[in-house]
């Protein structure tokens, strides 16, 4: 989601949006992602879990990796993860959402399960609706 | 929390550990990506 978001970013800026990613995840992460990747948008660190927190976010049960699934979903991410230490919260769930800028909550997903995004194209409609 | 509602007061820290209040770094619509980790 975070790649595919900067792939867009234009998109959404052309519709007066602008994008930032917010996560427990380490700093150096945020780094490699800007350096590595080609990430410009803001990548905000959150180590209290203090915007979930706000949105109300659910975390996920340890029993759903033994859902085969998510235990898809785990391994394809292991594949694709930087080798290194274990970062973040690993029964965190992941989401979306779009604030405004009187900072009111105007869309809002949250994953179900790991890598659990909705389809940028819903996110963009949503901002097209504001 | 339910759409239309507005978000506390907070803050999140930029990777070089500078707190940044939320209202400051949303002056307009903005998409927030919430990932577990940046992997």
């Amino acid at each position: 989601m975070l790649l595919q978001l900067q792939e867009r970013r234009d998109e959404l800026s052309a519709l007066g949006a602008d994008v930032i990613g917010v996560s427990k995840g380490a700093d150096f992460q945020a780094d490699e992602l800007r350096d590595d990747d080609g990430v410009t948008y803001p990548l905000l660190v959150d180590p209290e879990e203090s915007l979930k927190g706000a949105l109300r976010f659910r975390r996920m049960r340890p029993w759903q990796y033994l859902v085969p699934s998510t235990l898809g979903r785990y391994v394809a991410s292991v594949r694709h993860a930087r080798p290194g230490k274990i970062t973040g919260d690993v029964l965190a769930l992941p989401g979306v959402v779009v604030i405004d800028g009187d900072l009111q909550l105007r869309y809002r997903y949250e994953g179900r399960t790991l890598a659990d995004y909705p389809e940028l194209d819903e996110v963009i409609a949503a901002v097209a609706a504001i | 929390m339910q759409l239309g509602d507005r978000l506390p007061p907070l803050d999140l820290l930029t990777p070089d550990g500078e707190a940044v209040p939320l209202g400051d770094l949303i002056e307009r619509t903005t998409v927030v990506a919430l990932p577990r980790y940046f992997g």
